[in-house]
């Protein structure tokens, strides 16, 4: 796993158009780690601030599906 | 394919032509994205009727778990199937018109599943889709007409910075060339909604 995201390092150092450093790699784990923590961490509290189950045609489940279409949508054009 | 609509040189001097390209290549993909939408959310509804004892939950259930899975995908830490058609869509649909051209292109791909699919959020849209429409077609239609403008935002963002005297080269390269970044976002994104989803049935 940290071998995976060790590469997702570089290649973030190499997009940046500098020689990627062991500096570079770890903060690029460490940020990616703590993100996704925080992402769990959100999802189960608003999980936990829902009455319910999530319904994904409506509501807060309706909002999320917007927003995962946005980020899917933006992300195909912008990357080719 | 910012670049694609967007002219390079003195062409961009047109602006009529160019502007009339960035609206109907994102018209297109709203209406390409929906019809897909409504595709998905008719087989959804089919099966709501062909198996009424199937509850919201599993639904929920499957969206969670595969948001998860291909959250760990798109990170990096997991390898999942990527299917794909990974057909591109021709550069000889602009000979004759670049206009109608570049409508086709946002048609095909805003439905998005012909061509490449290099984010795999997009089968969790996609069955986001299907399940949605099994209770409202609408609701899923709506979903694919936003997809559909997203995809063609980043157009008409190059579009507007042309407009102000900026012209978007260095801007769509920055976004390509930091494909990991995309890459993590989606990830990030899928990892939000699969733990969303799945915490709301065991919290």
């Amino acid at each position: 796993m940290a071998n995976s995201i060790a590469e997702q390092g570089q290649e973030a150092g190499r997009t940046h158009g500098s020689t990627p450093t062991t500096r570079d790699y770890r903060a690029w784990v460490i940020g990616l780690i703590a993100i996704t923590l925080l992402m769990v961490v959100l999802g189960v509290w608003g999980a936990g601030t829902t009455v319910g189950v999530v319904q994904p045609w409506m509501g807060i489940g309706l909002l999320l599906a917007i927003a995962l279409a946005i980020i899917t949508g933006v992300s195909k054009t912008s990357s080719a | 394919m910012i670049l694609v609509i967007l002219p390079l040189g003195k062409e961009a001097q047109q602006i009529g032509n160019w502007v009339a390209r960035v609206i109907m290549y994102t018209a297109a993909s709203v209406l390409g994205a929906s019809t897909l939408a409504f595709l998905l959310g008719l087989v959804g509804w089919g099966l709501r009727a062909l198996f009424p004892w199937v509850k919201l939950e599993w639904a929920v259930a499957l969206l969670g778990t595969m948001s998860l899975l291909y959250a760990l995908h798109e990170l990096k830490i997991l390898h999942l199937p990527n299917p794909q058609i990974g057909w591109q869509v021709p550069k000889s649909w602009q000979r004759s018109s670049r206009l109608v051209g570049n409508t086709f292109y946002g048609y095909v791909l805003g439905m998005g599943i012909f061509t490449f699919i290099p984010f795999t959020s997009f089968y969790v849209l996609l069955g986001w889709e299907m399940v949605v429409g099994a209770m409202s077609i609408k609701a899923a239609v709506a979903l694919g007409a936003i997809y559909g403008l997203s995809r063609g935002i980043p157009v008409v963002v190059g579009g507007i910075s042309m407009l102000r005297g900026e012209y978007p080269l260095p801007v769509s390269n920055w976004l390509i060339a930091h494909l990991g970044w995309w890459h993590a976002m989606n990830g990030l994104a899928l990892l939000f909604v699969g733990t969303f989803l799945l915490g709301s049935l065991f919290i």
